[in-house]
């Protein structure tokens, strides 16, 4: 009986390799792919390449919420950490981007020689705005450099329009009586101007032809500037300042009697800081 | 020692203030200045004891205590001088109020009352008038001839420095 067992078997098996010759090859082949690396990656490579490719273009809209929310986590997280790694760009190109502005800067200098004016105003500007410096500190730090085309400068008791000093770079006639008449102009326009409802307003500006005399009235006393060339406000503000600066340095200007000597004084010292 | 000054000359219109300021001072200053603004501004320097003093006068026109001379052209005097016309009792009829008023804006102001053209009228009727006035007549001058004139200028002088 065995040996008819046997018998079988072997028939089946010769049956089963005919019938499973194709498929054995098959496997044969399928397990020597799987076997070897480089089989397998020749294969495979192409598909996950593509898939990658895929991923890559459309990354936002596969990850992107849940990256997006990872990435937020992190920056609440840790927003002291990222901001010293992005603070070196950011200094590199604010750096860069001065560099830029300055050397723009130094063009337009270079190219308004002739309007020195303009060329500093651009200049307060760009140091405002780049580096948020105050525009008053500009000014007083700018005092010095600031030179208007002063050709006389009088400083006038108010009420009495009597002169207390002057520096004068022209031959002008009587200084007194220039400010004498100039304080009875300047009070006769007041006057006419009193009711016009432009309440406080004083005298600001006289000018005739290319001559102007620019006036600035303190407590007891004004002055009155006698200049050349065109103004516009920056620079009306800044020979402003320039005086604001001397009359805190001069209180000899709040005298209520003066003599010759006190005129003398304050026409000095006018000559030395506007000269 | 200088010293500076603002003098005012005030006083009805017609009363002779120009006339006794240019008699004063010799002026080459235009006049167009008192017909537009209502004054005019010159300098006389005069010796007084040991001090040079530099008057700047004020010839104001217009009527005092009226609004259409601005109040400024007042303030900071230091110096008054009321000139009312001898010929015109309407030149001295407010004479009072007017001096009151600018003592009022000028406290510490030295004032002379002036009687002008005192040519035209005899002694008598000078006499006259100043008695009948509410205030001290300090001067009577004429611009035309000159009388008094300096001397006006130099009492004021001296009463400033
Ligand atoms: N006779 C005479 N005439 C005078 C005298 N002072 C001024 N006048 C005349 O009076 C008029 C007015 O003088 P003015 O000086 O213009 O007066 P104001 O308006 O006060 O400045 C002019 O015609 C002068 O010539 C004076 O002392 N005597
Ligand atoms: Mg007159």
């Amino acid at each position: 009986m065995m040996d008819h067992q046997d018998n079988v078997n072997q028939q089946l098996a010769i049956i089963r390799d005919i019938l499973l010759h194709g498929d054995r090859e098959e496997i044969k082949k399928i397990k020597g792919i799987i076997d070897s690396r480089v089989e397998m990656e020749t294969r495979i490579q192409p598909i996950i390449d593509e898939n990658i490719s895929h991923i890559k273009k459309n990354f936002p809209e596969v990850f992107g919420k849940e990256v997006s929310l990872e990435v937020e986590k992190k920056i609440l997280l840790s927003n002291d950490l990222i901001l010293t790694a992005i603070s070196p760009l950011m200094g590199k190109m604010i750096k860069r981007y001065i560099t830029i502005q300055f050397q723009e800067l130094k063009e337009s200098i270079d190219r308004s020689v002739k309007n020195n004016f303009s060329a500093k105003r651009y200049y307060h500007l760009l140091l405002s705005r780049v580096f948020g410096i105050k525009s008053s500190e500009i000014i007083l730090s700018e005092l010095d450099a600031f030179k208007p085309d002063i050709k006389d400068i009088f400083v006038i008791q108010r009420n009495s329009g009597l002169l207390m000093g002057s520096y004068s770079t022209t031959e002008m006639g009587d200084s007194g009586i220039f400010g004498g008449m100039l304080t009875a102009i300047k009070s006769f326009g007041e006057d006419v101007f009193k009711n016009s409802g432009d309440d406080g307003h004083e005298l600001e500006m006289i000018e005739y032809n290319s001559f102007k005399i620019f006036m600035q009235s303190h407590h007891n006393y004004y002055f009155a500037v006698v200049l050349k060339g065109t103004y516009n406000s920056s620079e009306k503000d800044k020979l402003s300042n320039q005086l604001i600066a001397f009359a805190e340095k001069e209180k000899k200007l709040n005298l209520k009697d003066f003599t010759g000597d006190d005129v003398k004084y304050i026409s000095d010292q006018l000559g030395k800081f506007f000269a | 020692m200088d010293i500076s000054k603002k003098i005012i000359l005030t006083g009805s219109f017609g009363v002779g203030k120009t006339s006794l300021f240019s008699r004063f001072i010799y002026s080459d200053f235009d006049d167009r200045y008192l017909t537009t603004i209502g004054v005019k501004v010159d300098k006389k320097t005069i010796d007084i004891k040991e001090h040079k003093l530099n008057m700047m006068l004020w010839d104001i026109a217009g009527e005092v205590a009226q609004d259409k001379v601005p109040l400024s052209y007042f303030l900071g005097a230091h110096g008054i001088i009321y000139v009312f016309d001898l010929t015109r009792p309407m030149t001295y009829n407010n004479i009072g109020t007017d001096i009151e008023y600018l003592k009022d804006i000028l406290p510490e102001g030295v004032v002379k009352v002036v009687g002008n053209k005192k040519d035209l009228v005899t002694p008598e009727h000078i006499e006259k008038v100043i008695s009948s006035l509410p205030i001290m007549c300090d001067i009577t001058t004429s611009a035309k001839t000159g009388e008094n004139v300096e001397d006006l200028f130099k009492s004021m002088g001296e009463n400033l420095v």
